[in-house]
């Protein structure tokens, strides 16, 4: 076989060869936290770019959906109702000296009498009796 | 007193109004004597009211028999701790203290029963509910 027919046989299959060990090469390593100052594999951007492209494009509703559920869920509208107004008179805890039962307070006096009802009451009545 | 006792403390006591204070004349002897104690007795228990007015109710039990057994009796059916009221109804723990309280009084010459001081005023011996407002009630007003 002539040399110039070896030399156009090998050129072929040269072609032909190249692109297939391209695409045989090995996967970059996958991206790793890094400290500042380490040193680091490369990481090929290209490739990445296409993996997050084609996420996005596979599923572009699940997410937005999904926000909407929880925002939902996490405040729901309510309506204000009459029962939520406050009333005009508001019942307070202070009990005043009118709603005490001042007959179930007894005690003595600082000189040991024995008296009934409240002790700072405007009016004292002394009552000096027996029980015979 | 008890007249119209009831009264007052409904009307006045109850609303924090007037403070009601109780000083002992003993004029009936040694069943006085043991009357007004049980009443201090009971007051260490904080029944001293509850004794006051059961005494008056049943004054009647009170002249007959053994007068600190008849006591006994009552605070027994009041639902009294007995141990501590018989006790110190025994002991004649508030004897001494009576007694002073019976001479503070006269000398201040109280002599009647009952009489009543309001802030000042004397009532003399036993008058209908009206009276005691009489007084009373101007002393209430702003």
């Amino acid at each position: 076989m002539p040399i110039n027919h070896w030399l156009l046989a090998i050129g072929v299959v040269s072609t032909l060869l190249l692109p297939a060990c391209g695409a045989a090469a090995p996967e970059p390593p996958p991206a790793q936290l890094e400290a500042p100052g380490e040193s680091a594999a490369p990481t090929p951007t290209k490739l990445v770019e296409v993996e997050v492209a084609a996420t996005e494009t596979t599923a572009p509703t699940e997410v937005p959906t999904a926000v909407v559920a929880a925002s939902t869920e996490a405040a729901p509208v309510v309506e204000p109702t009459e029962e939520m107004t406050a009333p005009a008179e508001t019942p307070t805890e202070e009990v005043t000296a009118a709603e005490v039962d001042w007959l179930t307070n007894e005690g003595q006096t600082e000189e040991g009498f024995a008296f009934l009802g409240n002790p700072d009451a405007p009016i004292v009545l002394q009552d000096y009796s027996d029980f015979l | 007193m008890l007249g119209t006792e009831p009264e007052i403390k409904e009307r006045y006591v109850k609303t924090g109004q007037v403070k009601l204070v109780f000083n002992p004349i003993l004029d009936h002897g040694d069943r006085s004597v043991q009357a007004h104690q049980a009443a201090e007795c009971a007051g260490e228990q904080s029944m001293f009211w509850p004794m006051h007015d059961r005494l008056f109710e049943e004054q009647g039990s009170l002249y007959g028999g053994d007068t600190r057994e008849v006591l006994k009796m009552h605070a027994a059916e009041m639902g009294l701790d007995t141990a501590a009221f018989n006790t110190c109804l025994d002991e004649q723990r508030y004897l001494e203290k009576i007694q002073q309280q019976d001479a503070y009084r006269r000398e201040l010459g109280i002599r009647t029963r009952p009489t009543l001081d309001i802030n000042g005023q004397l009532v003399v011996g036993p008058q209908p509910f009206p009276a005691f407002e009489a007084i009373i009630e101007p002393l209430l007003a702003p």
